[in-house]
């Protein structure tokens, strides 16, 4: 007596392959939705050859520099409004120096120990001339760090009469070279050809889009419009937290109040005043 | 005589409702500024001075690590004209509040770090890049944020904004100039000696600003402790490394920083995450003040070994 196998297939094995199909395709599906309306962790704007990421392209010293660079950038035309207001007519107005930055203990052109820390780099103003062969960009180059496998920085300001789009557009490159000779110009493309590389935050803004989706600043920009301080939002709505139409939201404001109190009371107490 | 007293008594009672009508204007006028952190209660303040109120969000003493949302705080956010969000992973609650209150596109956000440059939290073992929210424990970064939340509400009270950006630059320069205390502090000081690890990744940005390396963070992720087989792998990485600095929170203290400290030796020193107690517009500065102050402690002792 021999045994014999045989396979035995359930009624609706063509039925369950068919459902496993379209169950692995569903997920599959559901997953790629999901990637594909998330994105990556750090997706942002599309970071092209010519650039390289400050949060996942630059690292240690070099990215602090940017870092100080990128909020430099803010404090400039402040300075430069600063040096220029008492200009008699006629003299010529001009960016601030090396010199300066040290009177603002601004980074990373102030020489302290963060400053050795992260390379000592040399920095270098270009001024242009208003004409001529040598008008341009502003441009201050940081070059020639002291730590191993260090690059050099180049924050450009373009004017508007020199052919750039946005009157005081600030860049800020960066290239893997330790030592760099002031470019003859701040244009994109002749920096590019050098090896110059445009270096692209990780901001705040971008986080914020990929958290709370792309419309998310903008939505809370907008709520800005809805609010003149001396009238009354586009909506006709009140802008005021603390309308006093009516006796319930006058009881509702005295609570509010009284807990803003409560809270800030405390801390005065605490303050021992 | 008669209808001069009655035109008399007109125009004061005219004049009394005039000047209600003006004050009740002028209080309109005054925005009301929510916060979420302690810092920016202290950027706030400086940067409107008496022309605005602020109001934190929550409670001065509750922590914002893992914060559960309190009805008080949705009365507090209806008091707000705009609030100032880290909105980068470092007050989610203050999102489930604008939910629970209603409030979700309904009141004025300012994102603090919109003008950031951010980093990923240092000493990772993945070697994956996590943004790092601190944006607030720093000079630089902070410096960034009180411009932001100045140029957004000048744009909000466009009355007040050279005044807000003029106190913005000035705050800036007093925030900087702890970076030259910082300075004198260490000055001679042989920093090559220096390794530190922290605790958790709340001082990446300062640490950055100032030159100096972490190489170890415990927690694997923000306010997560590590499983033990992490805490041996972190160890033996602090020992590699030769870390001799532990840097471990003034606020939320952990029984972890003993144990790393009696296995491998290393000094611990505390820093404030500047997230805890009254709420003040010297806050910020007094305690990053003492934060570097701690820092250079710890450099000057551990360059004499």
């Amino acid at each position: 007596m021999s045994a014999m196998a045989q396979e035995v297939r359930p009624a609706g094995s063509r039925l369950e392959w068919l459902g496993m199909i379209a169950a692995t395709i569903a997920v599959i599906g559901a997953l790629g939705f999901y990637v594909y309306e998330r994105g990556d962790e750090h997706s942002t704007e599309p970071i092209y050859d010519w650039q390289v990421s400050a949060f996942a392209g630059l690292t240690g010293p070099d990215q602090a520099i940017y870092n100080s660079l990128y909020t430099v950038k803010d404090e400039i035309p402040f300075i430069y409004d600063d040096i220029n207001r008492f200009n008699e007519p006629g003299q010529k107005f001009h960016w601030p120096n090396l010199n300066d930055f040290q009177d603002w203990l601004l980074p990373p052109f102030y020489k302290d120990t963060s400053w050795e820390q992260q390379g000592s780099l040399t920095w270098t103003l270009f001024e242009p001339l208003p004409e001529g062969e040598m008008q341009g960009s502003t441009m201050y180059l940081g070059t020639d760090g002291k730590l191993s496998g260090q690059g050099s920085f180049l924050l450009v300001i373009g004017h508007v009469h020199a052919g750039f789009q946005n009157t005081n557009a600030m860049v800020i490159w960066w290239i893997s070279k330790n030592h760099m000779e002031m470019p003859k110009s701040g244009f994109r493309d002749g920096l590019i050809l050098q090896g110059w590389r445009e270096v692209v935050p990780y901001s705040g803004a971008a986080e914020v889009k990929r958290l709370f989706g792309a419309d998310a600043v903008e939505r809370a920009k907008a709520q800005f419009n809805g609010f003149p301080p001396d009238g009354t939002p586009a909506d006709g709505s009140s802008t005021d937290a603390t309308p006093v139409d009516d006796a319930a939201t006058k009881a509702k404001n005295a609570d509010v109040e009284q807990l803003i109190l409560d809270a800030l009371g405390g801390q005065d107490k605490e303050k021992g005043k | 005589m008669r209808s001069f007293t009655r035109m008399l008594l007109r125009t004061v009672v005219i004049g009394v409702f005039a000047l209600g009508a003006l004050a009740g204007s002028a209080q309109a006028k005054t925005l009301k500024v929510g916060i979420t952190l302690h810092p920016y209660y202290s950027f706030v303040a400086n940067i409107v001075g008496d022309r605005a109120k602020v109001i934190p969000l929550i409670d001065s003493d509750a922590n914002p690590h893992g914060y559960a949302p309190q009805p008080a705080d949705m009365i507090r956010m209806q008091a707000m004209d705009v609030m100032v969000v880290n909105g980068i992973g470092h007050d989610t609650w203050a999102f489930e509040i604008l939910d629970a209150a209603g409030m979700r596109n309904k009141l004025k956000l300012i994102y603090a770090n919109d003008g950031v440059s951010l980093i990923p939290v240092a000493g990772d073992p993945s070697g994956e890049k996590v943004v790092n929210p601190h944006t607030f424990i720093s000079t630089t970064a902070a410096i960034q944020q009180v411009y932001t939340i100045a140029r957004a509400l000048g744009e909000l009270d466009p009355e007040n904004a050279t005044f807000f950006r003029d106190n913005a630059r000035r705050y800036a320069l007093e925030i900087r100039k702890l970076r030259g205390e910082f300075d004198s502090k260490i000055a001679g000081a042989d920093l090559s000696k220096f390794r530190c690890a922290s605790m958790h990744s709340g001082y990446d940005y300062i640490m950055q600003e100032l030159g100096l390396q972490v190489s170890a963070v415990i927690e694997p992720r923000h306010g997560v402790e590590p499983t033990a087989r992490q805490l041996a792998e972190t160890i033996d990485r602090i020992k590699a490394a030769n870390v001799n600095v532990l840097f471990a929170e003034k606020y939320f203290a952990s029984k972890l920083s003993d144990t790393i400290r009696d296995a491998t030796g290393v000094r611990m020193y505390s820093i404030s995450h500047i997230s805890s107690g009254p709420y003040t517009k010297e806050k910020f500065i007094e305690e990053m003040r003492e934060n570097l102050t701690t820092i250079a402690t710890a450099i000057r002792e551990s360059a004499k070994g």
